[in-house]
C-alpha cells in the first residue's frame, strides 16, 4: 500500500499539511472562512434555527407539560405574523406530538398563547395557566 | 445517551447490521478487509433498517426503538444465515502502490485532505443545527409522529379544514410535502431516540456519518480498479465541493439521496462492466434506499438507469438482470405508494400538468426561470468546484479518442438531470417558489453522481494512453 516515499518524508509531509491546516483554521479574515463555516466555530444550541424569534426553552417547557396522549389537541394563539405562525406550527409538530394541532380554539383542549395581544382567543376559558416564558403561556381550556 | 454518544451508537449499530448483511460476501476475509468495508457496511445498515421500517409504517406500527431493535436483529440474522447458505464474491482488490515519489506524494496529500475534510465535517456537524427549516418543520416531526402516533392520515392527508390564518398567510396543520417517503424521517427520529432528547445537531452529526460512509464506500468499491493517485484526488474534489459541504449541514434529504443514488448507479455500472453479482446486490439496496429518501428518487433512478442502459448497449444481455434488480428496488416502496393512494396523498409534481401542452404553454415563464436558475447552479464553480467541467471535459476527450458513447454517461447524468428538473419545475403550480427555494438542491444528485465517475473516467483515459495501465 505504501509507495516509494520514505517514511520520514511521508511523516514530514503530513506534519507540514497538518500545520498548514491549523494555520489556515486560525488565520484572521477570509482565509479561515471555509473552515470556520464548516467547523461552526460559534456552536449552535440543540434547538432548531427558527426564522422568527422563538423562545426555544419556552416551547420545550410547554412540550413537557402537554399530556403524552394522541387524543390531546392544542391551538396556537399568537400575533398575526405569518413567519411567527409558521415557526410555531413547526415547533408544535416537533415538540408537542403526540398532541395534534387544531385550526380553531373551539376544538382545542390546550392553547399555546405566544406573545399574543390577548391571553386567550374568544370562545374559550382558562382552566389552568402555565407560564412557560416571557408572555408565553400554555393554558388548559374549556369551552366558554 | 447524549448527542455524540447517541449518534455514534446508532451508527455503530447500523454498521454492525450492514456487516451482517455483507457476511455472504465477506465471510472468511481478513480483519483488514472487513475494516475496509466500513463505509459500505454503514450505508447498507443505514439504508436497509429505516427502509424496512418505512415498509412496515403503513401497517400502523409505531416506528420507535422496539421496532428498530426487532428489524435490526432480523436483518442481521438473515444476513448471517444467508452467509452460511450461499456466497457472493465481493472481490476486494488491493491497490497497487504508487510507482514514483511524486505520485506517492500526491496520494499522501489527497489522503490527508480527505481525512481533514471529513474530520472537520464531523466536528462541525455536532456543533451545528441544520440551517434549512424543512428539517425541523416536517422531516423530523414526521419521524416523531411515526414513533408516537403511527402513520396517522390526519397528519399526512391534505385537509382544507386544517388551515390557520396568520396575518395574510395561510399555514396548514398537516405535514407539508406529505408525498415524500419516510426513510429520512425514520432515521432522524432514531437519532433523537438514541440521543435521548430533541437535539437538532444530531441531524448534522448523522449527515457527517453518511458523508464518511459515502467516501469510504466509494473508495472501497473503486479500490484497486482506479489507481490511488487518481482515486483519492478525485474523491477529494467531490468531497470538498463547497455546496456539498454546505448542504451536509442543511439537514435536508438531498445529500442522502445524492449519496445513495450515486452509489446505486456506480454499482449498476459495476454489474455491467464486471458482471459482479455483489455489485448487483449492492445496487438493489442502494437504489431501494434512494427511492425511499425523496419522491423524485424513483424518477432520477429510472432516468439514470436509462442513460446507463443506452451507454452500455454493448452489454445488453446484462441489462435485463439490472432492470429486474431495479424493479425489486422499486417494489420496496409499494407499501408507501399504496398507503398514499388509499389516503389521497398525491405527488406535488403533477404528471397531468407535465404532459399537458396547454398547461405548459401558459407557464413558459417558469421554463425560462428554470433554465436560468438551474443552469446557474449546475455550472457554478463557486458551488460545485470542478466536478461539472471535469466530467464534461474528460467525457469529451474519451469520446474523441475511443468514439464510444459510454464516455458521455456522466455528462448525460448532468444534462438530462437538468432537463428533468426544468421540466418538473415548469409543470409545478408552485414551480416559481420551488425554483427560488430549492433549485440549488435539485442539482445535487446529478452532480454528485457525475462526480463519483470522475475517477473512473480519469483512470480509463490514463490507462488507455499507455502511461499507466496498471489498474483495470
Amino acid at each position: 500500500m505504501f509507495g516509494p516515499l520514505p517514511l520520514r518524508v511521508r511523516l514530514g509531509l503530513v506534519a507540514l499539511l497538518a500545520l498548514l491546516t491549523v494555520a489556515v483554521a486560525f488565520a484572521p479574515g477570509r482565509l479561515s472562512g471555509p473552515i470556520r463555516r464548516l467547523a461552526n466555530y460559534r456552536a449552535d444550541t440543540r434547538d432548531p434555527i427558527y426564522n422568527a424569534p422563538i423562545d426555544g426553552r419556552a416551547i420545550r417547557r410547554a412540550g413537557a407539560i402537554l399530556p403524552d396522549s394522541r387524543g390531546v389537541t392544542y391551538y396556537i394563539h399568537t400575533r398575526p405574523v405569518p413567519q411567527l405562525g409558521h415557526d410555531l406550527i413547526g415547533a408544535g409538530l416537533l415538540f408537542f406530538l403526540p398532541a395534534v394541532p387544531v385550526p380553531s380554539p373551539r376544538e382545542a383542549q390546550w392553547v399555546l398563547s405566544y406573545d399574543a395581544p390577548t391571553l386567550l382567543p374568544k370562545g374559550v376559558r382558562a382552566e389552568k395557566t402555565y407560564r412557560v416564558g416571557e408572555r408565553i403561556y400554555l393554558i388548559r381550556v374549556r369551552q366558554g | 445517551m447524549g448527542l455524540v454518544a447517541g449518534v455514534v451508537a446508532l451508527n455503530a449499530l447500523l454498521a454492525a447490521v450492514g456487516y451482517c448483511v455483507l457476511y455472504p460476501a465477506l465471510r472468511g476475509r481478513s480483519a483488514l478487509t472487513y475494516a475496509s468495508y466500513a463505509g459500505v457496511a454503514l450505508l447498507m445498515g443505514a439504508g436497509l433498517v429505516p427502509l424496512v421500517l418505512s415498509m412496515l409504517a403503513p401497517t400502523g406500527l409505531h416506528i420507535g426503538l422496539p421496532a428498530f431493535a426487532v428489524v435490526a436483529a432480523v436483518l442481521a440474522a438473515v444476513g448471517l444465515v444467508a452467509g452460511r447458505v450461499f456466497r457472493l464474491d465481493a472481490d476486494p482488490r488491493r491497490a497497487v502502490p504508487p510507482a514514483g515519489r511524486l505520485e506517492d506524494a500526491v496520494v499522501t496529500v489527497a489522503a490527508f485532505g480527505i481525512v481533514a475534510v471529513l474530520g472537520i465535517v464531523l466536528v462541525g456537524g455536532f456543533r451545528s443545527s441544520p440551517w434549512l427549516d424543512d428539517t425541523w418543520y416536517f422531516w423530523l416531526p414526521k419521524g416523531r409522529a411515526l414513533d408516537l402516533v403511527g402513520l396517522d392520515p390526519r397528519l399526512w392527508s391534505p385537509n382544507p379544514h386544517l388551515h390557520v390564518l396568520f396575518g395574510n398567510d395561510y399555514e396548514s396543520l398537516w405535514f407539508i410535502r406529505p408525498d415524500n417517503p419516510l426513510w429520512w424521517s425514520i432515521l432522524l427520529n432514531l437519532d433523537m431516540r438514541f440521543v435521548g432528547s430533541i437535539d437538532m445537531r444530531a441531524v448534522n452529526g448523522e449527515l457527517a456519518f453518511l458523508m464518511m460512509g459515502f467516501v469510504g464506500a466509494a473508495a472501497r468499491l473503486l479500490w484497486g480498479r482506479v489507481r490511488l493517485s487518481i482515486l483519492l484526488p478525485a474523491l477529494l474534489v467531490l468531497l470538498s465541493a463547497p455546496e456539498f459541504l454546505r448542504q451536509a449541514q442543511g439537514g435536508d434529504a438531498d445529500v442522502p439521496l445524492a449519496i445513495y443514488l450515486a452509489l446505486a448507479i456506480l454499482c449498476a455500472v459495476g454489474w455491467l462492466a464486471l458482471r459482479s453479482r455483489f455489485a448487483l446486490a449492492l445496487f438493489v439496496v442502494f437504489a431501494a434506499t434512494a427511492i425511499a429518501v425523496k419522491s423524485e428518487g424513483v424518477l432520477e433512478l429510472v432516468l439514470d438507469l436509462a442513460i446507463v442502459s443506452v451507454a452500455a448497449w454493448r452489454a445488453r444481455r446484462a441489462l435485463l438482470p439490472l432492470w429486474g434488480a431495479a424493479a425489486a428496488a422499486v417494489a420496496t416502496s409499494v407499501p408507501w405508494y399504496a398507503w398514499r393512494s388509499a389516503n389521497g396523498v398525491s405527488n406535488v409534481f403533477s404528471l397531468r400538468n407535465a404532459l399537458s401542452p396547454s398547461y405548459l404553454r401558459q407557464h413558459t415563464n417558469l421554463l425560462h426561470g428554470g433554465l436560468r436558475i438551474l443552469g446557474d447552479h449546475l455550472t457554478s464553480i463557486r458551488e460545485w468546484s470542478l466536478i461539472v467541467p471535469l466530467a464534461i471535459a474528460l467525457g469529451l476527450v474519451g469520446l474523441v479518442r475511443e468514439r464510444r458513447i459510454a464516455w458521455l454517461a456522466p455528462a448525460a447524468f448532468l444534462g438530462f438531470g437538468y432537463v428533468f428538473f426544468v421540466w418538473i419545475s415548469w409543470a409545478d403550480p408552485e414551480g416559481a417558489f420551488r425554483l427560488v427555494a430549492s433549485a440549488y438542491r435539485y442539482v445535487t444528485p446529478p452532480i454528485v453522481l457525475a462526480g463519483i465517475f470522475l475517477p473512473v473516467l480519469a483512470e480509463r483515459l490514463l490507462s488507455g494512453s499507455g502511461s499507466g495501465g496498471r489498474a483495470r
